[in-house]
């Protein structure tokens, strides 16, 4: 499969997926391309050849994407059973065509869907022709990875709702919201502010809450917290450990958070180089910074379990302890997470979220003059940067809007009273 | 501002900026002013951050300086530029236009990122000069010229095309570029702390603080045996 991609790359049916299981035997096959059972079919080429595709790509474009509809479009496709067109083999790529002979494979022409459906009911329907995975439209021309799915639309719809009602709360100012996909947690979500900080536009500060939580639960704790020796299993106790225990002694992680980067450095600095003096094996090291840390951390850590297996995790951390992940527990930056946005991020905070080595960015409202992801700039296509988000455009469907109105209408109603309504 | 108060500590190694480029005429205020910056990274690497440092200048004084401070804060966007906005900003009661950025020049050890390439157009800087081109994130140029197309913003999300367009900046590169990168191959070195899979070992004690230590120690142990 990885020949085939890079000897016939899809180019412009990335949409597609490659294989699909033989028509008429249905069951499904374990979807390999080795060559030697009849049971999967494998997109090779299109009949006409690249170059007559994009311009006909581009007559599709031009009249628009409505008619794309039903005329989803004739391209080839192989099935593996016999030989066939010497004419079709000799196109392919040496190395290809060896391959398909040896497996006695079948060239045979099937119809595809030129483009990517923009609707769910398109999807079901063109997927009858060849299948899909299904995306939620981005306008982005590239996504790879892995396909978005219905529940992964539902998680996008949840949160987005979540964005959008707070920035009807707060008169239309953008809201960020970063969620870590794994526990369904929301672990920050924040409004503009930047009439109060020039800077301060709702990524930016949602992106610092992400990182006092993270300050909180794993204070800084001079050189050797810093140090992640990810594969050391001492390092899981400590972080076992830390979670729970300053999750309870919210002041203490706090005050150690604020106070000034340096001190940090000088005490650290003394503490690592006097456990050198003592001669001590890093592992002993670590045990006796848990240790330091358990008697310095607060009065609280007398009845925390000392092991940190039982009780409850705090509400937050428990978002990190989710299993099956495997860095070494503690978050890198946002590393996984997903920010929702009510409006397209403009350059500096589209930037910030890359930085910040977020997972996947979903936005609302697109900006035609501003936005750093679509609307004017594309900042996720920049190939150079050392990291890069899955970007995701998900407009407002008509009754949301609605919805939207609605709300903020009733808030402004319910202004005086006591209780705001849910939803 | 405590670390700005040592000015003129700098002003010797003049000639680099010249040579690598020949054709920018680097003046001995700029480069007493860079300088500066390079002493702010310096601080960066003491405390094992990242060795970029900033000052913001105002009618030939500095006004903010800052370097990056992104293993501490354990947020990436706490780069020298932001960290020398945010004490500006706090230094005149929150109101960037009492800071009148369009007055200002930035002197910057490596080229501003996009993003802070975005913040600067959101501030309205008058000039920027740094000094090592910044070939993954540069937003002046290397990969994205954000001084040139401006920064917009995405404050509201009910008519995102309101907001005015951040304009662009005048941005120079080169004043002493190696120096700058120099700083940065000390730091990764002995590795960085705070990188999630650190490419090489993290050295606990890096080369820069084991002459202090050593003075320190005074050998009351010996480790050897």
């Amino acid at each position: 499969m990885k020949h085939l991609s890079s000897e016939l790359p899809l180019g412009p049916l990335q949409h597609l997926k490659r294989v699909r299981p033989h028509q008429q035997q249905s069951q499904r096959q374990q979807q390999q391309l080795q060559l030697q059972q009849g049971g999967v079919e494998v997109l090779l080429c299109l009949k006409q050849g690249l170059q007559e595709l994009e311009q006909q790509q581009q007559q599709h474009h031009a009249n628009g994407p409505a008619q794309d509809a039903a005329g989803a479009t004739t391209e080839q496709q192989q099935q593996q059973q016999q030989a066939a067109d010497p004419q079709a083999l000799a196109q392919l790529p040496p190395s290809t065509a060896r391959a398909l002979a040896a497996a006695s494979a079948q060239l045979l022409v099937a119809r595809v869907p030129l483009h990517q459906p923009d609707t769910r009911q398109q999807w079901a329907e063109w997927s009858q022709l060849w299948p899909m995975p299904w995306r939620v439209p981005s306008g982005a021309d590239e996504q790879d990875g892995a396909p978005a799915t219905a529940a992964e639309q539902a998680y996008f719809e949840q949160h987005m709702a979540k964005a959008l009602a707070a920035s009807a709360a707060a008169g239309g100012r953008n809201v960020a919201v970063i969620v870590d996909p794994r526990s369904n947690t929301v672990l920050a979500q924040a409004v503009d502010c930047s009439s109060r900080h020039s800077l301060d536009h709702a990524a930016m500060v949602a992106v610092e809450v992400v990182a006092a939580r993270d300050r909180q639960l794993w204070p800084f704790n001079g050189f050797a917290h810093l140090g992640r020796h990810a594969d050391a299993p001492d390092d899981a106790v400590d972080v076992a450990v830390a979670p729970h225990h300053h999750a309870r002694c919210d002041s203490t992680a706090g005050e150690d958070a604020a106070r000034p980067p340096k001190k940090h450095k000088a005490a650290a600095a003394g503490a690592s180089s006097s456990r050198h003096q003592q001669g001590l094996e890093p592992q002993q090291q670590q045990q006796l910074l848990l240790q330091e840390r358990q008697q310095n951390g607060a009065p609280a850590a007398g009845t925390s379990n000392g092991t940190g297996q039982a009780g409850p995790a705090g509400s937050s951390s428990s978002s990190s302890d989710a299993p099956g992940f495997d860095w070494s527990a503690k978050p890198y930056l946002c590393t996984g997470y997903d920010a929702f946005l009510a409006a397209e991020p403009c350059t500096m905070c589209a930037m910030a979220l890359l930085h910040s080595r977020l997972a996947r960015v979903v936005y609302c409202k697109q900006s035609r003059s501003h936005g750093a992801l679509g609307g004017r700039y594309r900042l996720h296509e920049q190939k150079t940067l050392n990291h890069h988000y899955k970007v995701y455009h998900l407009p407002l469907r008509q009754q949301q809007e609605e919805g939207v109105a609605e709300q903020q209408q009733q808030q402004q109603q319910q202004q005086g009273q006591a209780q705001g309504q849910g939803q | 501002m405590a670390h700005l108060t040592s000015g003129s500590s700098a002003a010797a190694s003049t000639d680099t900026a010249a040579v690598e480029h020949p054709e920018v005429q680097w003046t001995a205020e700029q480069q007493h002013f860079m300088q500066l910056a390079i002493q702010q990274a310096k601080e960066a690497l003491q405390d094992r951050e990242v060795p970029i440092g900033c000052v913001f200048v105002r009618d030939g004084q500095v006004i903010g300086s800052g370097y990056n401070m992104t293993n501490h804060s354990r947020n990436a966007t706490r780069h020298a530029e932001l960290e020398a906005v945010d004490k500006m900003l706090a230094d005149h009661g929150g109101d960037a236009s009492k800071v009148q950025f369009h007055r200002c020049q930035l002197y910057v050890t490596i080229e501003p990122c996009i993003m802070c390439a975005g913040a600067l157009s959101l501030l309205g800087i008058g000039q920027v000069f740094f000094g090592a081109g910044n070939d993954k994130f540069g937003g002046c140029g290397s990969i994205v010229p954000v001084h040139q197309q401006g920064c917009g913003s995405c404050t509201h999300h009910d008519d995102p095309q309101a907001a005015a367009h951040g304009a662009g900046f005048p941005a120079v590169g080169g004043l002493f570029a190696k120096e700058a990168i120099q700083l940065l191959q000390d730091f990764y070195i002995a590795g960085n702390p705070a990188a999630p899979k650190p490419h090489r070992k993290v050295m606990e004690v890096p080369p820069w603080q084991q002459a202090q230590e050593q003075q320190q120690r005074q050998q009351p142990m010996e480790r050897d045996a």
